[in-house]
This record gives C-alpha cells, sequence and structure tokens, in this order.
C-alpha cells in the first residue's frame, strides 16, 4: 500500500490554496482601477506571468480570478482589478491588515523569449503585462512595453514605457488602433504579447498576422470552478487545423494569438 | 478532540456492495475525472469522488455562455461537454487507481443503449460503482428524458442492471412530476441506491439597457438556494424506498450536511461549493468526525438514527 502512495511516476504535488493572506495595500491608481497588495510567499516564489489568483469575495458564490502583477522583494504581490460588479467592489473595502482569501497560482504563462518583444497592455490588462515586464527586466530581455489606459494611471516605473492615453492626459493620445501600426514599424519586433479588451486584441492579432509576427495573448472569461473541471470558461480555437475547445482557466489563459477563434 | 477516541469514530457507509471509509463524496462536474484536485486536498481523506458525466463518444457541449452566478446560486449550461468513456479508460482510471483513490463513474447518454454500451466498457475495465445520469436538465436528448418517466426508467435501469454487476447509482433530480414514484421505480429496476437532487431547471435574465429585448441563459442551478429543494425531496422518496440516499444540493456547512443525514441521506456529494472552496468536502469529513467525537456518537448509524429521531 505504501508504495502505492509513494508513487515514482508522479511528480510532487505544488499546493495551491487556499491561502489566508494579508492585505498591505489597496490603493486606487486611476478612474476605476485598484492595486491590491497581498502578502503570499506561495505566489511571489512560485507565479509567472500570466497566471492568476481566484479570490473568495465574501458571500459571493464564485471566486473572481485577477492575475499576478507585480511580486515584491518582501513576499508581496500585486493584483491590478478594476471595479465592475460585486466582486470587485467587495476588494474596494480590503483595508491593510485585513485578510484575503485565494487560490493559486492558476492557469499557464507567457513564453518569455528574446525576439524583440512589444508588451501591450490595456485597461486593467496591464495586470500580466506588468509582470511579464518585470520577469523580462530579471533576464536581461529588452522590450518595448505600451500601457494603453482610458486616463493616466499611477504605476510603479517600468523599462521602456509607451503611455497611450485615451484622453491624452499622458503619453500618447487615442486607441491602440491609432498607433500600432507605427510602434510595430519603429520596433522592428517579431513577438507581440498582449493582454486588453477583445477589440484590442483582435486588431493586434489582425496586425501581427499582417507582419508575420507571432503573438501571445491573455484571454479573460467568466469563470465558475477556476480550476479546471467545469467547463465553464471553454473558448474555440484552432489546433493543427482542427477547431478545439480549450479551457481559458487551465489551458490558458495564454494562447498563440493566431489559433484564436474570436466570437 | 477526545484524548484516545481518534480510532473509534466509525464513518464506514456501504453504498450496496461499496464500502466507503465515509460518507462525504464530491458531485459529478465538479472535480474532473481523476486528480484535479489534489492541489488542494488529500483525494484519499474523502469517502469517494463522482467522476465528470461521460458518454460513450467526445460531447462537445453547449455554446457560450454556459455559466451565470445568481444570488446564493449557480445556472449552469455545460451540455456534457466530456472526452468519451474510451479516453477516460486510456488515461484517467490509472491515475484514479495508481493513487488508490475511491471512486464512482457517471454515466449519460442519449439513448438507452448508449448506457447499456458505457456500462459495459466499464465492467470491462473493472470499475466497481457507476453513477447513471437521468436527470441533467442541460441536454436536448437523454438523461432527463430518461429519468422522468417511469416506464422508460424501468427499462433502462434494468437493462444497465444485466449489463453491469457493480455498483449502480441513480442519479435524480426535481424537475419530475412524481419524485417517490420515479425513486420506486429505480430500486424496482435493480438500482442499489439514489442520488439526488441533480441542477434544478432555471433561467437568468439580463433585460437590454434600452428596454428591448432581453438576454438569457437556461440551464441547472445549483447551490445553496437548492437546498431545501433537495431536503424536500429526499424527505419524500426517503419514506418508500430501502436503498441507500446519497443526498446533494447546496451543501456548505456541517449543519447542511446533517440536515440531509436527518431526512434519510446515508451519504452526501458536495458540489458547487468545491468552486468557492477548493477543500471543502475534505474539511466536512474532518468536521464530521470530530463532531461525531464530541458529541459521542461511535458510529455513522448511531448519529443518523439520533437526528431522525421524532420530538
Amino acid at each position: 500500500m505504501m508504495q502505492n502512495v509513494q508513487n515514482q511516476s508522479f511528480p510532487p504535488v505544488i499546493k495551491k490554496g487556499p491561502y489566508t493572506s494579508e492585505v498591505i495595500e489597496n490603493r486606487k491608481i486611476s478612474e476605476d482601477i485598484y492595486i491590491l497588495k497581498l502578502r503570499s510567499p506561495e505566489i511571489t516564489q512560485n507565479a509567472l506571468p500570466g497566471q492568476f489568483v481566484s479570490i473568495k469575495c465574501k458571500d459571493l458564490l464564485l471566486r473572481r480570478p485577477f492575475s499576478v502583477a507585480k511580486v515584491y522583494d518582501d513576499d508581496t504581490f500585486a493584483l491590478i482589478y478594476k471595479v465592475i460588479g460585486e466582486g470587485t467592489q467587495f476588494l474596494t473595502g480590503l483595508k491593510p491588515g485585513n485578510t484575503a482569501d485565494f487560490i493559486g497560482p492558476m492557469g499557464n504563462s507567457f513564453t518569455i523569449e528574446d525576439k524583440n518583444p512589444l508588451l501591450i497592455g490595456c485597461g486593467v490588462g496591464i495586470a500580466p503585462i506588468i509582470y511579464l515586464a518585470q520577469k523580462m527586466d530579471e533576464k536581461g530581455i529588452k522590450y518595448n512595453c505600451i500601457i494603453g489606459t482610458r486616463t493616466s494611471i499611477d504605476l510603479d516605473p517600468i523599462s521602456n514605457p509607451c503611455f497611450l492615453t485615451e484622453d491624452g492626459t499622458c503619453g500618447l493620445k487615442g486607441r491602440l488602433d491609432h498607433h500600432l501600426e507605427d510602434i510595430i514599424a519603429q520596433t522592428g519586433t517579431k513577438k507581440i504579447y498582449i493582454c486588453g479588451p477583445n477589440p484590442a486584441m483582435i486588431y493586434a492579432t489582425r496586425a501581427a498576422k499582417k507582419h508575420g509576427i507571432e503573438i501571445e495573448v491573455a484571454l479573460e472569461k467568466v469563470m465558475a470552478c477556476g480550476t479546471g473541471v467545469c467547463m465553464g470558461c471553454v473558448t474555440e480555437i484552432t489546433e493543427n487545423g482542427e477547431k478545439v475547445q480549450r479551457r481559458v482557466c487551465r489551458d490558458g489563459p495564454i494562447f498563440n494569438g493566431a489559433n484564436i477563434i474570436w466570437e | 478532540m477526545g484524548v484516545e477516541s481518534q480510532n473509534t469514530t466509525d464513518m464506514s457507509t456501504p453504498i450496496g456492495l461499496l464500502m466507503l471509509g465515509n460518507p462525504v463524496l464530491t458531485a459529478s462536474g465538479t472535480f474532473g475525472y481523476s486528480n484535479e484536485y489534489e492541489e488542494f486536498l488529500s483525494l484519499k481523506n474523502l469517502g469517494a469522488i463522482i467522476t465528470k458525466g461521460i458518454t460513450l463518444n467526445p460531447k462537445k457541449g453547449n455554446p457560450q455562455p454556459r455559466i451565470k452566478e445568481v444570488p446564493n446560486g449557480l445556472i449552469n449550461s455545460i451540455g456534457l461537454e466530456n472526452f468519451g468513456i474510451h479516453e477516460f479508460i486510456d488515461k484517467k482510471l490509472p491515475v484514479l487507481r495508481d493513487n488508490d483513490i475511491e471512486f464512482i463513474v457517471n454515466i449519460a447518454g442519449e439513448s438507452i443503449d448508449e448506457y447499456k454500451k458505457v456500462a459495459s466498457t466499464c465492467r470491462e475495465s473493472g470499475i466497481e460503482a457507476i453513477e447513471l445520469n437521468l436527470s441533467c436538465p442541460n441536454v436536448d436528448k437523454g438523461c432527463l428524458e430518461f429519468g422522468r418517466d417511469e416506464e422508460t426508467l424501468y427499462k433502462l435501469v434494468s437493462e444497465v442492471r444485466e449489463s453491469f454487476s457493480g455498483v449502480v447509482v441513480v442519479k435524480l433530480g426535481s424537475n419530475v412530476s412524481f419524485p417517490e414514484k420515479i425513486a420506486v421505480t429505480a430500486q424496482k429496476a435493480g438500482a442499489d441506491a439514489i442520488s439526488a437532487i441533480n441542477t434544478v431547471k432555471a433561467m437568468n435574465l439580463s433585460l437590454n439597457p434600452d428596454y428591448k429585448g432581453y438576454k438569457f441563459i437556461k440551464g441547472g442551478l445549483s447551490g445553496p438556494c437548492i437546498k431545501p429543494i433537495a431536503l424536500n425531496f429526499i424527505y419524500e422518496i426517503k419514506k418508500r424506498i430501502s436503498i441507500p440516499i446519497i443526498g446533494m444540493g447546496g451543501i456548505m456547512t456541517l449543519t447542511d450536511m446533517l440536515e440531509f443525514l436527518a431526512v434519510g441521506a446515508d451519504a452526501v456529494q458536495v458540489g458547487t461549493a468545491t468552486f468557492t472552496d477548493p477543500n471543502l468536502s475534505e474539511k466536512l469529513v474532518f468536521e464530521l468526525k470530530n463532531f461525531m467525537e464530541t458529541n459521542g456518537f461511535s458510529n455513522i448509524n448511531e448519529l443518523k438514527h439520533s437526528l431522525r429521531t421524532r420530538t
């Protein structure tokens, strides 16, 4: 019996919570966007860019998923969230010293490679992109990064940012589709990494195809389990020329943009 | 915790010939096929896991949207997406066996023949227990179609019974006119146990902002809001059948679980609550054991007997 339990063919299981962690900071950084810092060595040591945590929000039945946005030396990590519904409304009320219950890190991650990368985060989609930038900095990979928001945003400094605001209060004025072609031409990037609203990701995917460059996208979808068992968040993609359904929470949230069948 | 009582509390629960270590199971569709939740708990601590519904061939399921949270509940319309019994046997069964996990295979189908074929495949692979999904409200054909008509249900269960020598659990739901008649029929047809309830047919609307039309999702409702429906269902069928009942529907706490035992359940399944707390099922096992020790119940039958005392 013992041999069976200790079966060598299975790698050791990394526990993913639930963890109860201390709230360090919860601060508004743009009109309806907040940064939430939690203390958790489990996340700072294990989370890869693109992965997310799912937070229990008060009495709501389903946890809410949020991308890891940054990790710090003192075992804390940051999430960036936009106030949309009951779950995120609850988060705004968290104060330093309170605790948050979360599981993670969940999902797959961006492929970090040095192909003169162009990182694009739009709206609350900046979260995984900022973490990706942090990891690229650590690896000494040079990149360009577009941070596109409706209005100016108060972020920790990142290397080479190109701010893009719809209202022109910071950096370039306008939306991604007004500037992307120019930026691709100027930077000569060979790979785009993007997270943002679907129209921005669809636009970037088309541009990538046109210029023959790679693109990885971070998808967002309403999730029930967030662990890969309920099949609630499946999305259609093409794999080897075949239409298949993949779980955003487990097989994703990062996919090859060229394979996505946009709804 | 009693000082020397750790080994004297007997939670073992028979479901037909299957002897479970305790009465806490995880519900089909909420726990994957095998070891998906090992990142959150020790699977060996559970009474058993019930695997996600399996059909003969792979099934694509329903289009999006598939899920919608409502107050104290969840509407799902997954439509039984799964990779078919053969991939289950090839990929998941070895994981269940190598990890020594107690399990029951949930089966769905569009025809009686499909249920029989999947059950036979299970028998050939040495699977000990199956749960027949005769109550999923999210598919056009099969499942509930067979679970709401006594004649069809009898035919299906008795024929599967002939092709499968192990334990047959019949999973019923509340979307029927006469639950007790359906349960009696399942027992007559040879079911070893009844599990209930599956999700409740439901719909959620989102009115368009201009009040011209609406968007909607129809599906099966689960979560704490269906607990009263589930308790009533089990209370009613318990009067008429003698085979074990595995109760489910909105169980989130130890008290919920005790309520199910009180109305007649012999074991319970934790479903949607796993999405809230991935290790809830395991916590309930520990809490139940602790509760029995604290209150001097040496085995689960004593507890059930006490809970069912009419006052």
